[in-house]
């Protein structure tokens, strides 16, 4: 009895250890929803590159983001982030207009386009990707396919899915189509989709990727979702191709990264310099050569053939400010249609 | 001379029906008190009461003069009233993951008695209930009869000045149960032990008994 | 028992377990309240229980008598069974349904519930199996000299029943409280949108949390209506101390239908355990492309290379989670037992954390812990430790509750009459008869910790897991390294288990 006691002591004495041991003090503290998979291979690159001890979060794509944003949030008051790197935008232009951010106005920036910046510096946009139609080549030709309400055609009833505009890129997609379109347009639109998902003759997936496997693997024809998701589906070897809709109308819309510095980022010169190298070319250059194929919103960015670059379609003309700031309305609004 | 037992107006109550209405019960040092009284009369409660297991209501206890509940107040805890008990049914209550030895060395650690000594005073409890050869088994492997009396050496082994007895003696044999009896009576008259024995049954305490007390719904009615 | 115990533990309990809540109840405003579309929330909610009905209607069915003939038959094989039959209820039920919907093309709200009904069906059975086994031989003797086995069966479906409605309780509750089964079977066909969503939806969607908590209260009700009453008829169904005079009931020789219902019994526990793991190693072994070993093989050496570091923390923060446990859940859980006033505020107080959202316990983590006093513990393991145990710490204080009162009460005041104190009673007589259900509830904290993910994502420590690694990587499908870093993780939650079952005679008894 009395050795049982003595082992269970000693291991909750090295268990004691080895979880005090677990939080070290790092140089830079990252947080970043780009995929884990994306991500990894840049960061450890400036950490081999610059010799800093760099601790980067992800988040899970469960939270579409969210959870890395609300955690700036909550620790403002013992901030923990240096720099927050987002796969999209909404959130941080919340977080900007809460003043929880630190304007920086990094010289890497320069070559941004002016949409793709903050008029205060507060936050940059860049490598981004579209919202497309991805279809499936064996079901249906993709030049039937052109226009943002082509789910609603009669002709693919029960064979076309996006994911429900509840969070994530197609909450920023529906918020934006309601400031392009006409008054009310947008709103009918997803009136329709949800009478049609409750008819069975449109599937809501539980997200963008659900909807790349969905046409991937036959059971949808065509669907929305976002490049990156595309492009994992085309490597895979599936009969699949992107459709950029809307050439010629409102064009195809692009969601890009964003990266920020809190207000209260306890390692401010450490985050500025991570700030410069990320919004480089080489970065922008990087993630258009990685799997998950961002558009780079420079011209002249180095890019693989299958990347389409500015200038190769017509985006999207919106302002980012705007559609972020109505987020949590329109979130809310779609929340009372869809889940009812 | 202080009384082994002084209780005075015990109440106690379970889901608002009252088990014990107004008891007193006056045990002298020494005593062999039998208690008996039918079914549902509050003997078993009585006892647990006067061991502090049993919160009263209102009424006073008092131990070889000493305090021990005060109405509601538990003044003494269970383990500091000097008090054994052995509960009623066949070897109810006892450690099942201890064996026979074990049992009476770990009531002689809660007394302070050294790890050195306590095998040997262990085995000496045990040999008074004729359990010696027994010592390694656990109460899963005793008969009902040694099971008890398992029950009865684990209440001797504290040294309590006032033994309480639930029925002990029903699982075992005649011979044993005169045995046992004859033992008690021993024990009683060298250390001044105190017992209130509770059964159905006066006459299994023979001559040794030196009081009578009656329980009917809850109260003493004859002493 | 010592009142500085009760209190120590009860402390302890309330700032890991309860803190977070109340921290995040804290923040709801009336105008959040007031804000609620109550109209459209019942509907949902309606829709929800719905769910959750047909969840716990297949789980009765299913459970019920399985339970029984793993128990009191001579089933072939029943002792396997019984271990087998814990797997669909620790593998993670996202994981389930993705290999469930592997097999099928149905959908919609029936195939969620059916989903669902076959993920919780096992506490249904373990919750009969050990009711079964608490009848005492001579009430079934007596049945049987009055009406063979169908009185047999008459007199124990009776004495069982309460039993078995209360464990389907659970697994209603369990039903209800998901969404992403729901969100992910009803991704074809028409959509199944449950009250879960509208809180998840409201929390993703704003950019505060108070919203989410005014909006998560009535399932926390609904939640706790059901999970407390069963709980406590749980506790009042069959309790006999094992010590006094019980008879244990002899196993029902099945004759003729041995056979058959062997095979039926094994045929649904390997439909529902084995084949999501089988689905999991054909994908490792290369699936659609070709399975070969030699993949299998490689995958799951190249997704241990890749994912040690997060298996490791894994491993480290459960384990932490269940040992941080072990003590406040002893008093606790004994406390509770064996308190009489308190049986109904205490249960739903403990029962509390389990019956909250994991997002608000991480995010009430957050807003406790992360704070100038408390940084070194926030940045640290021990973060994620409490993280856990603050969740899971309930079903090991109720699985103790549950053990406790089922002993004698005698023996622990036999050593307080023997002149030990509350502390050493605990100790020396009170642990040692609990070991099992201590082992056991240990075990189910250290699997339940393993598979969390909903509450950690919030909270930085406890992001390095081996869960957190898959969920990200199974975002861009499901390729051999996922579904291989899958099949470790199912291997280390079924590990203790597989142990138990081969090296201990004993029932696990952790059941709350």
């Amino acid at each position: 009895m009395r050795a049982l006691h003595q082992r269970l002591a000693k291991l909750c004495a090295a268990l004691g250890l080895a979880l005090a041991s677990c939080g070290s003090d790092p140089d830079l503290v990252v947080y970043c929803s780009l995929d884990q998979e994306f991500a990894e291979p840049l960061m450890r690159e400036y950490q081999e590159r610059t010799g800093l001890d760099i601790r980067v979060e992800y988040d899970v794509e469960a939270n579409k983001n969210v959870g890395l944003a609300l955690r700036v949030r909550e620790e403002a008051a013992r901030p923990r982030c240096d720099v927050f790197w987002s796969n999209e935008f909404a959130m941080v232009v919340a977080l900007a207009e809460d003043g929880l951010l630190e304007a920086y106005d990094s010289p890497s920036a320069a070559s941004l386009p002016p949409e793709m910046k903050d008029p205060g510096h507060r936050w940059h946009g860049f490598a981004a990707r579209a919202r497309v139609y991805i279809v499936n080549t064996n079901l249906v030709d993709p030049a039937e396919i052109d226009s943002w309400d082509d789910l609603l055609d009669p002709r693919h009833a029960g064979k076309v899915a996006m994911a429900r505009p509840l969070a994530g890129t197609t909450l920023t997609h529906m918020a934006a189509l309601h400031e392009v379109l006409a008054p009310g347009e947008a709103r009918r639109f997803l009136e329709s989709v949800e009478r049609l998902s409750r008819e069975g003759r449109l599937n809501l997936a539980n997200g963008n990727a659900h909807v790349m496997r969905l046409v991937s693997e036959g059971q949808c024809a065509f669907g929305w979702t976002d490049t990156d998701d595309f492009h994992v589906a085309l490597e895979k070897g599936a009969p699949v191709q992107a459709v950029y809709p809307d050439q010629g109308g409102i064009g195809t819309m692009l969601i890009p990264n964003t990266i920020c510095i809190p207000a209260s980022a306890p390692r401010k010169d450490a985050a500025r310099r991570f700030v410069d190298w990320a919004l480089s070319e080489e970065v922008e250059a990087r993630l258009a050569a990685s799997r998950s194929a961002q558009i780079p919103v420079r011209r002249g960015v180095a890019r693989p053939a299958h990347v389409k670059g500015p200038g190769e379609f017509e985006p999207m003309r919106y302002d980012l400010r705007a559609v972020g700031l109505s987020i949590r309305a329109r979130a809310a609004e779609f929340q009372e249609l869809f889940l009812k | 001379m202080t009384h082994a037992i002084e209780a005075v107006g015990l109440v106690v109550e379970h889901g608002g029906r009252r088990v014990l209405d107004q008891a007193c019960l006056r045990v002298e040092r020494g005593a062999w008190c039998v208690v008996v009284g039918p079914s549902g009369s509050g003997k078993t409660t009585l006892l647990r009461a006067l061991a502090g297991l049993q919160p009263l209501v209102a009424g006073r206890i008092e131990l070889c003069g000493r305090l021990a509940s005060d109405g509601a107040r538990l003044v003494l805890p269970p383990e500091s009233r000097g008090v054994g008990l052995v509960f009623q049914g066949g070897g109810a209550g006892l450690w099942p993951h201890l064996g026979a030895q074990a049992t009476i060395e770990f009531v002689l650690a809660c007394r302070g008695v050294p790890k050195k000594q306590r095998a040997a005073a262990a085995l000496r409890w045990l040999e008074l209930v004729e359990l010696g050869p027994l010592a390694g088994r656990k109460p899963g492997e005793l008969s009902g009869g040694e099971a008890q009396r398992l029950a009865l050496a684990r209440a001797l082994a504290g040294e309590p000045a006032v033994l309480l007895l639930d029925e002990p003696l029903g699982p075992l044999d005649a011979p044993l149960r005169a045995e046992l009896v004859a033992r008690l009576a021993t024990l009683r008259r060298a250390g001044e032990l105190t017992l209130v024995h509770v059964t159905h049954d006066p006459a299994e305490v023979g001559a040794h008994g030196t009081a009578l007390v009656r329980l009917e719904r809850g109260a003493v009615v004859a002493a | 028992m010592s009142r500085w115990l009760v209190l120590v533990a009860a402390s302890c309990f309330a700032l890991v377990a309860l803190g977070p809540t109340v921290a995040m109840a804290l923040r709801v405003q009336v105008a959040d309240l007031a804000a609620l579309d109550l109209a459209r929330g019942a509907g949902l909610l309606w829709r929800t229980a719905q769910l959750g009905l047909g969840a716990a209607t297949i789980a009765l069915v299913l459970g019920a008598p399985l339970g029984w003939l793993l128990s009191r038959s001579n089933l072939v094989g029943a002792q396997a069974l019984r271990a087998l039959v814990l797997v669909p209820l620790l593998l993670p039920p996202l994981v389930l349904a993705m290999s469930c919907m592997g097999w099928t093309t149905w959908r919609g709200g029936l195939a969620t519930a059916a989903i669902m009904g076959v993920g919780t069906y096992p506490l249904v059975a373990l919750y009969v199996a050990r009711a079964a086994e608490r009848i005492d031989a001579r009430r079934s003797d007596a049945a049987r000299l009055a009406g063979g086995l169908a009185a047999v069966a008459r007199v124990e479906w009776a004495l069982v029943r309460p039993v078995a409605l209360a464990s389907a309780g659970f697994a209603f509750a369990f039903a209800v409280n998901d969404f992403a089964v729901v969100d992910y079977v009803s991704s074809l066909g028409p959509k199944h949108p449950v009250y879960a969503d509208d809180i998840f939806a409201s929390w993703r969607s704003g950019n505060d949390t108070s919203k989410a908590v005014a909006a998560a209260w009535p399932l926390v009700a609904l939640t706790l209506l059901v999970v407390v009453p069963a709980l406590l008829v749980v506790r009042r169904s069959p309790l006999f101390s094992f010590e006094g005079d019980f008879r244990a009931p002899s196993r029902v020789d099945l004759g003729a239908w041995r056979w058959p219902l062997s095979l039926l019994m094994w045929s649904v526990v390997a439909a529902t355990a084995l084949a999501p793991l089988a689905r999991l190693s054909w994908e490792a072994g290369g699936g659609a492309r070709g399975f070969e070993l030699a993949t299998l093989g490689q995958s799951l050496s190249k997704a241990l290379a890749n994912g040690r570091a997060n298996l490791q923390a894994s491993l480290l923060f459960a384990l932490g989670a269940a040992l941080f446990c072990l003590p406040v859940a002893l008093v606790l859980g004994h406390a509770l037992a064996r308190s009489r006033r308190l049986l109904a505020l205490g249960t739903t107080l403990v029962v509390l954390p389990l019956c909250v959202p994991p997002i608000l316990h991480g995010v009430g983590n957050l807003a406790l812990w992360n704070r100038p006093e408390t940084a070194a513990l926030y940045d640290s393991g021990w973060m994620a430790v409490l993280l856990q145990a603050g969740r899971y710490a309930p079903l090991l204080v109720l699985g103790v509750a549950a053990a406790t009162a089922a002993t004698d009460r005698r023996i622990e005041e036999s050593a307080r009459l023997a002149g030990a104190g509350p502390a050493r009673t605990l100790y020396g007589i009170v642990a040692p008869l609990l070991a099992s259900p201590l082992a056991g509830g240990a075990m189910v904290v250290f699997v339940f910790a393993l598979r969390e993910l909903d509450a950690a994502i919030l909270v930085p420590a406890a992001n390095g897991t081996a869960l957190f690694r898959l969920y990200n990587a199974v975002h861009f499908g499901r390729d051999e390294m996922v579904a291989a870093l899958a099949l470790w993780i199912c291997f280390f939650v079924l590990l203790p288990g597989a142990l138990w079952s081969l090296f201990s005679k004993r029932n696990m008894g952790a059941l709350p």
